[in-house]
């Protein structure tokens, strides 16, 4: 005769009984067993209290390195936690191998062989005005002149900007120039926290904000890349803004954002379109050339190819078109 | 805290400890996933113990405080439960000391149903799995698991209806309830003889109660510790 397992036979179990009987017998049997199975081997008092002087001993003699083994087997969430440290600290610790702009250079090529040697000189003097550069090289062919200029500059735009800029002008003065910009870069083995650090990337956006707002946003970038108490001011005038930015890095060192020692001074001023903003300081005794001379400097440098004519004091620009 | 203090102290604890020492234990051990278990977390109790001994009042209490200290340490062990799935499983309840004959095979046989309901407690919320203890193991009273649990006494009971019918469930998904309706065809293999008998005595059934809200049978007389 074949019976269900959890269903005993015998007095008081009927056909008519609730489904969940046997089950709730077997559980019963089973709660039972564990409450006898529990009461098994059951350490006397003087056991526990030797297992505890020795628990407390352990507590007391272990080291360190042996508590923390001792945690990790019966909690092995300490080991996953203790593995991704870990890992971070090697991703931020073990150099890494990766490259790092340190500049531009800026061939300058003159296509002008009959032009003097003094001449030249003169438009690679103001090549390096013009791009800030540390070091400028001529040499002369028979196709002319080529002018190598190393610019600290890390901007590309900026620097290929001044350089078109300045090509442009020179052929609108009747000289064939031609102006190639390329990155120097060098490679270095550093971490990923210095590779981080080595660069700094700010991007807003105004849309929709106030100049509070933008001011908050670019202070917290500039915090987060370890600028200490960033000074920033942001003006809205019309389509233009500016943003003003002084900060420090708290300890003297190497900022950063601009390479150089200790300080950020940004001033920018996105002007509103095809509008261009030139400042000039009027000093005493400044003459019209030397006033053409600074505007058309700014203006170079700012990529802009226009004629410049001033007379008692009367500025006059006239953008050249392409 | 001079080592002189420490010693009375440790004294104190131990007097206090002795006489529900065998409960408090075998309670250690049926909360916990395992024999090992339920001793560890009683040592860690202990340890707890001493170091609260202060805030112990009235020594005529020391039995509800002791349990809301193994119950501290329990709910502590139970917050680190998805990690110790990770852990590879060893048998729960496993003994040196296993007789032979006819004993021996009821008492691998108990084994096997403590490591079973053992694994459906562990599937419990740790304060359903208290309350079923308390209550169906230990015969704690309702007002006595809500002193412990720091609770209502109508939240205990809907925690240990809820642990009652998680249990069920957990029984059914192990194919329980399939099979008590439908009998083993003839000439197929039925169960292992040793899960066709009760083991234990068998009560009558609750009846027509909504399952999650009724008592297993068989319960055990409230009986308490000694106090």
């Amino acid at each position: 005769m074949s019976r269900s397992r959890f269903r005993p036979e015998g007095p008081g179990r009927s056909q008519d009984e609730p489904a969940g009987f046997g089950l709730d017998a077997e559980l019963r049997a089973d709660l039972e067993a564990l409450r006898s199975v529990s009461a098994r081997d059951l350490p006397t008092f003087e056991e526990t209290t030797r297992a505890v002087a020795a628990e407390r001993s352990r507590h007391t003699r272990e080291g360190f390195l042996m508590s923390t083994l001792r945690q990790s087997r019966t909690r092995p969430w300490l080991s996953t936690a203790i593995a991704v440290a870990a890992l971070a600290a090697i991703m931020l610790v073990v150099p890494i191998s990766y490259e790092r702009t340190i500049g531009h250079s800026v061939a300058l090529q003159v296509a002008a062989p009959a032009l003097d040697s003094a001449a030249a000189t003169r438009i690679a003097h103001e090549l390096s005005t013009a791009l800030g550069a540390t070091n400028v090289n001529m040499t002369s062919d028979d196709a002319g002149y080529r002018i190598d200029a190393q610019v600290p500059s890390h901007s590309a735009k900026g620097v290929t900007r001044v350089a078109s800029a300045f090509a442009a002008e020179l052929t609108a003065r009747g000289l064939t120039a031609q102006a190639t910009v390329t990155p120097r870069t060098e490679r270095v083995s550093s971490s990923v926290y210095a590779m981080a650090r080595d660069r700094l990337e700010i991007r807003v956006d105004r849309g929709g904000k106030t100049p509070a707002q933008l001011e908050a946003d670019i202070r917290a970038q500039l915090e987060a890349a370890g600028l200490t108490n960033p000074d920033v001011h942001v003006t809205y005038d019309g389509n233009q803004t500016q943003v003003q930015i002084h900060a420090g890095d708290g300890a003297g060192g190497t900022n950063p954002a601009s390479g150089t020692a200790g300080k950020l001074d940004l001033d920018v001023k996105t002007p509103g379109p095809n509008q261009r903003q030139i400042k000039v300081e009027h000093a005493a005794g400044m003459t019209d050339a030397d006033l053409k001379a600074e505007i058309e400097r700014q203006m170079r440098e700012q990529g802009i190819n226009a004629t410049v004519t001033v007379q008692n004091g009367e500025v006059r620009v006239q953008p050249v078109k392409k | 805290m001079e080592p002189d203090d420490r010693a009375a102290r440790w004294r104190r604890l131990w007097g206090l400890l002795e006489p529900i020492h065998d409960q408090a234990l075998q309670l250690a051990r049926r909360l916990g996933r395992s024999s090992p278990d339920g001793d560890d977390a009683f040592q860690e109790a202990v340890l707890r113990s001493f170091e609260k001994l202060h805030t112990l009042r009235d020594e005529t209490s020391f039995r509800s405080w002791f349990c809301t200290v193994l119950l501290s340490v329990h709910r502590s062990s139970s917050s680190r439960g998805f990690w110790r799935r990770f852990l590879p499983l060893t048998d729960e309840w496993e003994y040196g000391r296993e007789p032979v004959g006819e004993n021996g095979q009821r008492w691998e046989e108990e084994r096997q149903r403590a490591t079973r309901v053992s694994r459906a407690l562990a599937t419990l919320p740790a304060v359903q799995r208290e309350a079923v203890v308390f209550f169906e193991l230990e015969g704690f009273s309702i007002d006595e698991i809500a002193a412990l649990q720091k609770v209502s006494p109508s939240a205990v009971k809907s925690r240990l209806a809820r642990g009652r019918e998680r249990l069920r469930r957990h029984y059914e998904r192990l194919g329980f309830a399939a099979q008590r309706a439908e009998p083993p065809e003839p000439g197929t293999v039925g169960p292992p003889p040793a899960l066709l008998e009760p083991v234990l005595p068998q009560t009558a059934p609750a009846g027509a109660v909504p399952r999650g809200a009724r008592e297993l049978p068989g319960r055990p007389p409230a009986k308490g510790w000694p106090s």
